[in-house]
């Protein structure tokens, strides 16, 4: 150090950069670097991203626990995935409150809410192709949809991308998935309707993946889902709506038998994501006549024509009671 | 009572009943004393060798059964259930197991039955509690008071999802509200 002229000043020598200063150099700039990476989003469209995120819960076979909140209610849940043989077998168990479980098992899927409440709901052929059969169809999608990119998010000590399915009108709700960089499956999922604050939440806590034994076989070949004008088994059906909510599309006409051996019409609307179901029953001992709701879902029922008809849906309230105002009994008449 | 009334009490217990034998096997149960003792003592020594606390209902348990049969899983069939994994009782086993339960109904279950010291007592909450500090009374899923509804509704919402198109897509949401919701009042 040399004090100059003005004998105010100091003047600090300048020296040439050290080896160990540009090393040093060097690593901060390749830190600074690769934590700008991560943070970026993923370079796949957020499309390509919701095709990851079903061909990931297709395949992957994951052990975890995972958090739902609803209702400022919070719940916890252990869920079992695994892929064998090529056949999805999962397990969902309640760990609050009384215990309730969800066994999804060689073909059927059996969910057991108390001691005594016991529901089992076996391998539906037709239902078997359309549930498999489904693929994100992004020009469908686009119709009354909006996809984009949210950002990225650390959930459960993992980097996720996080895409929002954002609904064109009142009438459908919304999603936004928090999508793990490494596999694609969802690890947290937002349920959104027309507030600010999500409907319902659901995230891993804890998730450990499992060695996979084939992708799900009973998914086939992926293929676009189509409406279709008439039934699958030709039958013409007796019922016709008048009015759907736009975009609801007849997708699925099915016969069964209720508990008591009854027959019950199952009819499925869809817009490409949001689903709709409409029970039909000649003569039924118990029939929901109004509305009702279990988080999310909603339904509502009235006697139509005769008939007892229940509308259930992951979807607005508004949207089930459209449906039910627009159905009418023609008997040999096609939707 | 016979070896195959034995093997179908069997299999009503594992749930493997043949849905045809179904309510033969409980109308046998209801007229035969010695089926229910059976019945019961299966259900004694199943508790016990998970070594759970044995509860009352189980002495009394033959009388519960119809009841829990009319609630056993709802079928959305168009035919009948096919039979599960073929675990019946044959007449060995069946031997070993009336020897266990008699050890059983001698030595452990009178023990099991005794009072648990770590039993929570029936706990009365203090009403003078602020309210937001009371814990949710829970209600009935549905908002429905008749239980036949509710059941129906629940059937409804399975089957929606099972045959939705795009349950998949949203991965395990949909079954989240099945399993996890809890509705408070």
């Amino acid at each position: 150090m040399s004090q100059g002229d003005s004998g105010n000043l100091v003047d600090i020598p300048t020296r040439p950069p050290t080896r160990a200063a540009a090393l040093r150099l060097y690593l901060l700039l390749s830190l600074l670097a690769l934590s700008c990476s991560e943070a970026l989003a993923s370079d796949r469209t957020p499309v390509e991203q919701l095709q990851r995120m079903a061909e990931a819960l297709r395949s992957l076979s994951y052990e975890g626990t995972i958090v739902y909140l609803h209702d400022q209610s919070l719940e916890a849940l252990h869920i079992v995935h695994r892929i064998i043989e090529g056949r999805v077998r999962e397990q969902l168990t309640s760990l609050n409150g009384p215990v309730r479980t969800l066994t999804r098992e060689k073909g059927s899927v059996t969910c057991k809410l108390s001691e005594s409440h016991r529901i089992s709901v076996p391998e539906h052929e037709v239902g078997k192709q359309l549930l498999h059969a489904w693929r994100l169809d992004p020009e469908a999608l686009s119709m009354h949809y909006r996809v984009y990119p949210l950002g990225v998010a650390r959930v459960v000590d993992r980097r996720t991308d996080v895409v929002g399915i954002v609904p064109k009108d009142r009438l459908r709700y919304g999603y936004r998935f928090y999508l793990d960089r490494e596999t694609g499956l969802p690890l947290k999922s937002d349920l959104m309707g027309q507030q600010r604050d999500p409907i319902e939440q659901i995230m891993f806590t804890s998730l450990v993946l499992l060695p996979s034994q084939g992708v799900d076989l009973s998914a086939g070949a992926p293929e676009a889902h189509q409406p279709v004008s008439e039934p699958h088994d030709g039958v013409r059906l007796s019922w016709r709506f008048d009015s759907l909510p736009p975009g609801f599309a007849l997708v699925m006409h099915d016969d069964g038998l209720d508990a008591g051996g009854k027959p019950v019409e199952h009819l499925v609307l869809s817009d490409g994501l949001a689903s709709i179901s409409v029970y039909i029953e000649s003569n039924p001992r118990e029939g929901l006549i109004g509305g009702t709701s279990i988080g999310a879902v909603h339904a509502v029922g009235d006697r139509v024509d005769g008939h007892q008809v229940t509308i259930v849906g992951e979807v607005p309230s508004d949207t089930v009671a459209a449906v039910l105002a627009g159905m009418r009994y023609v008997p040999g008449e096609s939707p | 009572m016979s070896e195959q009334q034995r093997q179908h009490l069997s299999a009503l217990m594992d749930g493997e009943s043949d849905p045809g034998l179904t309510n033969v096997t409980v109308s046998a149960l209801e007229a035969n004393e010695g089926l229910r003792a059976v019945w019961e003592r299966y259900h004694l020594m199943g508790a016990a060798m998970r070594f759970e606390p044995v509860r009352e209902e189980y002495r009394q348990i033959a009388v519960l059964v119809r009841e829990q049969i009319t609630t056993e899983p709802a079928p959305w069939t168009k035919s009948p259930r096919p039979r599960g994994r073929a675990f019946r009782l044959g007449p060995f086993v069946g031997a070993v197991l009336a020897a266990g339960a008699t050890f059983l109904a001698f030595f452990a279950v009178p023990q099991l039955f005794s009072p648990s010291p770590v039993a929570p007592a029936n706990h009365q909450v203090d009403r003078s509690l602020p309210e937001q500090f009371l814990l949710p009374a829970p209600t009935q899923r549905w908002h429905v008071d008749r239980p036949e509804l509710e059941d129906k509704l629940d059937r409804f919402l399975v089957n929606h999802q099972e045959q939705s198109p795009a349950s998949g897509m949203k991965g395990f949401l949909p079954y989240a509200t099945l399993v996890g919701y809890e509705p408070r009042r």
